[in-house]
């Protein structure tokens, strides 16, 4: 097995006597898409800043392409390329300059054909002589990305690349970050949204500094084992304090027009319990599977305070 | 026909019909028509830049519109903004919140400025502060609080005054998953208590928790009914779901059948949408079959469930290049 | 090479906001000709009256050579002392003069006769500055009614070197000059780093192979350019609207300048690298230029005449050399071998502030 692009192993960081991290735990393999996702306050943006050598860690250890990033070193700065979550472009420079400028840092070799290949693969061509600042959000993020790329990296940190980011631009996005990793490119994205982090191929949940969970994310979901009902039905709040009241709900997840059923026992479906609510009417019954959300909520819970 | 749970009497508590507003040449909101009952949650679903916070401080009485009407609990929002302002609620972004003071500091301010003193402001004080759950924290300086303390406070804080209509502008901006689920079963309580809730988000998920959801685009409503109303228009569509150790070889094979449109990688695998009239069996024997005519290994193929993304880009489909 | 790109994006961004540019190249040439008009110790068109109790030739000679000249603006004769002194106490006059009975007579039989004068002290500066042309005109008065006398009425007989009017605006356009630009210099880059660390495209810098010299040095390059700039355009104004000639070296001149600013933005990248928001570097900046530069630099007040720990302390300061340096240059017209001391101080000024912005840089966090 070949080694992983990028692991942290036990990391401890704390700023003051706050602990950002305390004994997070993953790694990512050469190729793959990693998400690592938790909510504000999880340690993501920590951990990224690790990876990269700009924060040293208390305890643990981090390696990045076999290296210590806290050493700085030339060739392994070569190696990474990093989009931070706020924005790093120049927004008074234009879309062409912005690249220029980062490819002439990192001594781009045949840059002009570097750029080109990069406005193409971003579909940024015809804003070239856009200022930065006047480009959507979405845009924006896509010029950083290309700007990341310039330097043709083999690893690629990405902070929370998708937020505010309408969803158009989002899909995008992910798009070009599909088509990265299938040439080849290590990729770990942070993200707050459990829903991206479908779209990656192996998964972290952190939170307060810790790793909940890592897997892919079917196998994920799988974990949480037993059946999800999902019941469309209406008054949904009816439909809820009648449910609870039998022992053999394990609990009810209310949304908006519809609830999420978990029994007690894992193959219970429940269909006879929930064609007998008096006074709600039942439009749609069916097994889903459990979300990421779920999951992760189960997981919190599991961990304990 | 929405779902809603109703309270007695389904009395419209806000009633918009072709409000429009222009800034210059921008047409932030242009002809927007809906309605929302009591004891509903409405949310207003778009990006960044759609018209959503326009539309939000219009209704608000902060902004006039340029043309059509709007009844927010009973006021109209042209002729009487300051009267709108008093029956409703609105909790920002940004919780607007002082961060040097306490929680229960800040408490006693917002029911000062509604006008609230006494005993009547100590009865809702308390209310508030049992509906929230913030009980033991009301001593803390807010700015020593977690994020979702602070949403509750902030929520705690708009509803002081007993408004009927309550705004809640991208209240979750990231939040924890498990104090987002908290915070959505207190919007549920409160509208079971009657109270309209309207918020606006970009989150796609956070609508699921929603009784209608109301899609914005480009100022425009482009799309209203329930989450599940709204995924079932993509019906006709089957998504399917496959996973594959060569992903890329996977992609260009599906891509080249005419009947499978939007081929796009996803996670370990593809995703790809039958164009309609494809039944889902039809659709899953028929990426089985590319696959394994081409080789490729790969799992059974699953029909996936639309995701209200998977509706709203149905919906808005070009990227927009400037702000 | 890294250092040109930095040097090459800040140029591009800094020619995208013409205000910034202005503020840095035409500003402290507009500040130059806006103080300059206005300051000056000098003390002109004081006005005087006179008592004249003699009514001779030679007295009326007197109060003519007096008040011939710009200094002086005789108002009219007075009929009484009394008179003068009220006309003092309204303020209406600064200088009161009475020639005594006699006056032209003690001139010419040999003798030494005094005139006497009053002067509203009130402003102390501009009074003493008063009497001393006062006693100026009136011993040059006595030295040309005496002729080949050689005993002249005052003791002392003052040759001035270098300025002879005393003018005042020459010993301070240069101290005037160092100021301005080294508070433009400073605060240009002293918003420089803070601005990208705001913006979070430090961050971004940081993980590329960029050193922290290449972003200093790449950074100082435009801005000394233009602030060299800004140099010249400021003496061609001190020429221009004040009739300020180099007496010395352009060369040299332009070498001091060059030092001088290289230095001041250097302070302006250390502060740049030590602060968190454009906000306190600004603040930063204006304070630790400004204040210092008008007081303890030697511009207006000398600086032997100040306590020693001040003397001390204006020794690390550039704009003191700088000063020197150009008064030498300008007024003198001294050559390396005169001032070679200033030159050193502001070399090393420069450097060790580039050195410490580099340091800082370089261990800061994020």
């Amino acid at each position: 097995m070949t080694e992983p692009a990028m692991t942290l192993t036990d990391a401890r960081l704390s700023f003051g006597s706050h602990p950002a991290l305390d004994g997070m735990s993953f790694h990512v393999r050469t190729g793959e898409m990693f998400g690592l996702v938790g909510p504000d306050g999880a340690g993501k943006t920590t951990a990224v800043r690790t990876m990269l050598g700009l924060l040293p860690l208390d305890g643990g250890t981090v390696r990045v392409l076999g290296r210590d990033p806290a050493r700085r070193d030339r060739e392994l700065k070569e190696a990474v390329g990093y989009l931070s979550q706020r924005f790093t472009l120049y927004g008074d420079l234009t879309v062409d300059e912005n690249v220029e400028f980062f490819g002439d840092i990192h001594r781009v070799k045949d840059l002009r054909a570097r750029r080109e290949r990069l406005l193409g693969f971003t579909r940024l061509g015809r804003f070239r002589r856009w200022r930065a600042d006047r480009l959507s959000g979405g845009m924006q993020k896509k010029l950083a990305l290309a700007c990341t790329l310039v330097h043709t990296p083999r690893v690629l940190f990405l902070d929370e690349p998708t937020t505010g980011v309408d969803p158009v631009s989002r899909r995008e996005l992910w798009g070009l970050l599909s088509e990265l990793v299938l040439s080849g490119l290590s990729v770990l994205l942070t993200t707050p949204y459990l829903d991206e982090a479908e779209r990656c191929g192996r998964v972290a949940l952190v939170r307060a500094g810790r790793t909940l969970a890592c897997d892919t994310p079917a196998a994920l979901r799988a974990s949480r084992r037993g059946t999800v009902m999902e019941v469309v039905c209406a008054p949904v709040r009816r439909a809820r304090d009648l449910l609870l009241q039998s022992p053999r709900v394990g609990e009810v997840q209310v949304f908006g027009d519809r609830i999420h059923l978990f029994p007690r026992a894992p193959d219970d479906a429940l269909t006879d319990l929930v064609a007998g609510l008096a006074g709600v009417s039942v439009s749609a019954v069916r097994r889903v599977q459990p979300s990421l959300e779920d999951v992760f909520i189960w997981r919190v819970a599991e961990a304990g305070p | 026909m929405s779902a809603s749970t109703a309270s007695p009497a389904s009395i419209p508590a806000i009633t918009v019909q072709r409000l429009t507003r222009r800034f210059g040449d921008l047409l932030a909101v242009d002809s927007v028509s809906f309605e929302a009952h009591r004891g509903e949650i409405l949310c207003f679903l778009g990006p960044n830049g759609a018209g959503k916070s326009t539309l939000i401080r219009m209704l608000c009485g902060l902004l006039a519109p340029t043309s059509g009407t709007a009844r927010v609990a009973g006021a109209d929002v042209v002729a009487e903004p300051d009267e709108v302002k008093r029956r409703i609620g609105y909790m920002s972004q940004r919780f607007s919140l002082y961060g040097e003071l306490r929680a229960s500091d800040n408490l006693e301010l917002y029911g000062a400025l509604y006008g609230l003193s006494g005993r009547r402001l100590e009865e809702r004080l308390d209310r508030v502060v049992s509906l929230t759950h913030l009980g033991d924290r009301l001593g803390h300086r807010v700015d020593a609080l977690a994020g979702g303390f602070r949403q509750r406070l902030a929520l705690a804080c708009a509803l002081l005054h007993e408004p009927e209509v309550v705004f809640l502008d991208e209240p979750t901006g990231g939040v924890d998953p498990v104090m987002r689920r908290a915070f959505f079963q207190l919007i549920d309580d409160l509208a079971a208590s009657g109270v309209c809730i309207l918020l606006t988000t970009h989150f796609l998920d956070e609508a699921e928790y929603c009784h209608e959801v109301v899609i914005v685009s480009g100022g425009r409503l482009v799309a209203q009914g329930t989450p599940t109303e709204l995924k079932e228009s993509l019906a006709g569509q089957v998504l399917v779901e496959v996973r594959s150790d060569r992903p890329g070889a996977a992609l260009a094979a599906l891509a080249a059948v005419p009947e499978l449109i939007q081929v796009e990688l996803f996670g370990v695998g593809v995703h790809a949408r039958a164009v309609p009239g494809v039944s889902p069996d039809e659709a899953l024997a028929l990426v089985a079959r590319t696959l394994g005519r081409a080789g490729i290994p790969c799992s059974p193929p699953e029909a996936a469930a639309p995701t209200l993304e998977d509706v709203f880009l149905n919906l808005v489909g070009r990227e927009e290049p400037t702000r | 090479m890294s250092v040109a790109a930095v040097a090459r994006k800040e140029l591009r961004q800094l020619s995208r906001d013409p205000r910034s540019l202005m503020v840095l190249v035409v500003l402290p040439a507009v500040m130059t000709l806006l103080f300059g008009t206005v300051l000056s110790l000098d003390v002109r068109h004081v006005p005087i009256s006179v008592v004249d109790r003699d009514g001779t030739a030679s007295s009326r000679a007197l109060v003519a050579a007096l008040t011939s000249g710009e200094y002086f603006e005789l108002t009219g004769h007075a009929a009484s002392e009394s008179e003068l002194d009220a006309l003092l106490l309204a303020g209406k006059v600064t200088v009161a003069l009475v020639v005594p009975r006699g006056f032209e007579r003690s001139l010419v039989t040999g003798g030494r006769p005094a005139v006497r004068a009053v002067v509203d002290g009130s402003n102390a500066t501009s009074a003493q500055t008063a009497l001393g042309y006062l006693e100026q005109y009136v011993t040059d008065f006595g030295a040309r009614v005496e002729g080949e006398r050689p005993e002249p009425l005052l003791s002392a007989r003052l040759r001035v070197l270098f300025n002879p009017e005393l003018a005042s605006d020459r010993f301070l356009l240069p101290g005037l000059m160092a100021m301005i630009l080294m508070v433009s210099a400073t605060i240009a880059t002293a918003l420089s780093i803070v601005k990208e660390r705001e913006s979070g495209t430090m961050e971004q810098l940081r993980v590329s192979p960029l050193s922290a010299a290449q972003v200093v040095l790449g950074k100082a390059m435009p801005y000394s350019m233009l602030s060299l700039l800004a140099a010249v355009l400021v003496m061609a104004t001190a020429w221009l609207a004040f009739g300020l000639v180099v007496r010395g070296s352009l060369l040299l001149l332009l070498l001091l300048a060059g030092l001088f600013v290289v230095g001041a933005q250097g302070l302006g990248l250390v502060i740049s690298s030590v602060t968190r928001s454009q906000q306190v570097a600004f603040q930063l900046a204006s304070y630790s230029t400004m204040l210092p530069s008008f007081i303890i630099s030697g511009f207006v007040f000398p600086l032997r005449s100040m306590p020693r720990a001040l003397q001390l302390l204006s020794a690390v300061l550039p704009v003191r050399y700088f000063i020197s340096g150009l008064r030498g240059v300008v007024l003198k017209g001294a050559g390396l071998a005169a001032i070679w001391p200033e030159v050193t101080a502001l070399a090393l000024f420069a450097t060790t502030m580039l050195g410490l912005a580099i340091w800082r840089l370089h261990r800061s966090e994020l």
